[in-house]
């Protein structure tokens, strides 16, 4: 990587902690039932090939992914409570300033009366996150934002090797891509490094999409 | 003599270098986050020969199992990973310990630096053919050391929080249990005893104490303990 002025060093370390910010953000609405306000709070909204994957099953793409993604979302939800903090960060900038991909593992929980329950139930949702930021008129944005299961939909009052017999959720959307690399825990598979951390890198050709 | 503007070209060249140093102090935060929380993802992956790339190897790296003792020298990472090594095929298994609660400290010469996270994880196997998981809650203390520019692991040493709380234990079935130690085979044998008290695990009838003490502004190695 080209050597930086003082200013650029300064400028890689603020942007860093704005994206550390910017998954923090996240979190934090999705847990106070925001999700339709994703898209025009945290996401790029010039970029034509935004994406928005949910792990097993697909993307979004576009402008409006986020919008499509969890648009149908309802707020305000009582009872509801989707808790996904994102630790574990490997953040990298390019060398250009211009993008900046991180992972990060979400430690979480559902919480709520789910569509094939009537009463209230809790479960486990852990997931691992591959997201690239861009940066858009001067503020950075989450541009490919990939979530990638590891546990999800542990009943937490559930034992252990239950949770391997139940079926496949079956979701339903309509979405614009098939999904990549989707690795949860199972018994019968070996965990892979996936997603990938992020290396240093100069420009956004030089490394790959979440 | 020095004329005023010399003087003044003269001050600022001395702010721009203690500003450059600062913010490679800065920089070094952002490294060592980084190079911690990959620890963790090439764990899960059992990419543990990764995982000792990641490690300077010097006659005094040294990386502690907490309760079992501490393997040192310049192989002492790929020693220690080679315990889970033997256990051959992963499938099934997922030991994850995504950290958090990082407090972080560069050295004033830049040359080390030391952190503390806590660990907040499980251990997922199939033993006999049957799934099964344990809570596995850690905290890390690691010493940092940059070597030809980059940084990495010094000490590392991983302190017990939370072992051997099956998922679908009931709590004081666990608090009645025996306590969960890690099986060291005879043929890996450790280098030293872990210092006597620092492995605290919860227990009902033990305290907790500050362990590991988390870092504090030092200015070069000689000012500081070894995690």
């Amino acid at each position: 990587m080209a050597e930086k002025t003082l200013e650029e060093k300064l400028q890689r370390v603020m942007d860093f902690q704005e994206i550390q910010n910017i998954m923090g953000r996240y979190a934090y609405y999705i847990m106070a039932n925001m999700q339709p306000r994703l898209g025009e709070l945290l996401f790029a909204r010039k970029q034509p090939d935004v994406r928005v994957y949910f792990g097993e099953q697909g993307y979004f793409e576009g402008p409006d992914a986020p919008d499509r993604a969890w648009g149908n979302f309802e707020e305000g939800r009582v009872g509801f409570m989707a808790l996904h903090a994102p630790i574990c960060p490997v953040i990298e900038v390019a060398g250009d300033g211009k993008t900046a991909k991180g992972v990060w593992i979400g430690l979480g929980l559902l919480a709520g009366s789910f569509r094939d329950e009537s009463k209230p139930s809790g479960r486990w949702e852990w997931d691992k996150y591959g997201i690239d930021f861009i940066k858009e008129d001067g503020k950075w944005k989450i541009w490919h934002h990939h979530i990638y299961r590891l546990l999800h939909g542990w009943g937490i009052d559930e034992k252990w090797a239950e949770q391997f017999d139940k079926p496949e959720p079956e979701m339903g959307m309509k979405m614009d891509g098939l999904p990549v690399d989707d690795n949860p825990y199972r018994p019968d598979t070996a965990q892979r490094l996936v997603p990938k951390p992020p290396e240093p890198y100069e420009t956004w050709s030089d490394t790959f999409m979440y | 003599m020095a004329t005023d503007l010399e003087q003044r070209v003269e001050k600022l060249e001395e702010v721009n270098k203690s500003l450059l140093h600062e913010v490679e102090r800065l920089q070094a935060v952002v490294e060592i986050q980084n190079l911690m929380s990959t620890y963790e993802y090439l764990h899960t992956a059992n990419m543990h020969k990764e995982v000792g790339d990641k490690f300077a190897h010097r006659p005094d790296t040294r990386v502690y199992f907490g309760e079992v003792g501490y393997w040192e020298g310049p192989d002492a990472p790929y020693t220690a990973w080679s315990i889970l090594e033997r256990m051959g095929d992963t499938t099934g298994m997922c030991a994850i310990h995504p950290t958090t609660t990082g407090a972080i400290v560069v050295a004033g010469d830049c040359k080390t630096a030391k952190g503390v996270w806590i660990g907040t994880g499980f251990v997922a196997h199939v033993t006999d053919g049957k799934p099964g998981c344990n809570w596995e809650w850690d905290k890390y203390g690691i010493d940092f050391i940059k070597e030809d520019g980059v940084w990495k692991f010094w000490h590392f040493h991983i302190y017990r929080l939370i072992h051997g709380l099956g998922w679908d234990d009931k709590w004081e079935d666990f608090c009645n249990k025996p306590e969960f130690v890690f099986p060291v085979p005879e043929d890996i044998p450790v280098s030293g005893p872990c210092p006597e008290g620092d492995d605290n695990p919860y227990r009902p009838d033990t305290k907790q104490r500050l362990v590991p003490v988390p870092p504090t502004p030092y200015e070069t190695w000689e000012d500081t303990f070894m995690y």
